[in-house]
């Protein structure tokens, strides 16, 4: 949080030294409009594309973090713990894959196979990248071979 | 007595497909990393089944 407060006040400093250097030299011409070089309205544009980008990459952080220590929990069977952590993790809702990845394990861990089985369709439909279905579909193989490994029939 | 027996019909015949979906599934993966471990000892684990 303090690293990204730093950094928007870096660019904010950046950008009022270029702006006092352009106004000193107003004979130097630069050839492309960039964030330092263009327009106020241009300047504040881009500066608020990057806060915001900031934020969804806090965000993102934020859900792993908590999806890092559901796993924790959802080991050591602290199922209160894990729930809570899960939770948190998909209010952020910016990595969903992420959270139905990690219920299905955290289920198929508890042996909930029916549970584990919906919440890996889920991250199927959910899958963008070649690794994300990559993973899911281990999963899911991993929750069916398990479930008739252990004799479990629903 | 035919209660039971159509369920058990219908929990042999649902976890079939769930097999047939897992290798189909692990078939894909197969097909984009030949190398990967996971997915050919658990091909063959769910073969067994």
């Amino acid at each position: 949080m303090h690293s990204h407060l730093l950094r928007i006040c870096l660019l904010l400093r950046d950008w009022q030294l270029l702006c006092r250097f352009k106004a000193s030299n107003p004979n130097i011409r630069f050839k492309q409009p960039t964030f330092y070089t263009g327009s106020i309205n241009s300047a504040i544009v881009i500066m608020l594309i990057r806060i915001s980008l900031i934020i969804l990459r806090m965000a993102c952080r934020k859900s792993k973090a908590y999806l890092q220590i559901a796993d924790h929990n959802g080991s050591f069977t602290r199922t209160n713990r894990c729930g809570k952590n899960i939770g948190n993790a998909s209010g952020i809702k910016t990595d969903l894959f992420g959270v139905k990845l990690e219920l299905a394990t955290i289920s198929q861990q508890a042996s909930k196979y029916l549970q584990a089985k919906l919440y890996a369709d889920e991250g199927l439909h959910l899958a963008k990248t070649a690794n994300e279905q990559i993973a899911v579909k281990i999963i899911f193989a991993c929750i069916i071979h398990d479930q008739n490994f252990n004799h479990v029939v629903y | 007595m035919i209660k039971t027996l159509i369920t058990w019909f219908i929990n042999i015949a649902v976890n079939h497909s769930n097999l047939v979906k897992a290798g189909y599934l692990l078939s894909q993966v197969l097909e984009k990393q030949p190398g990967n471990s996971d997915a050919s000892e658990l091909l063959i684990g769910i073969g067994r089944f």
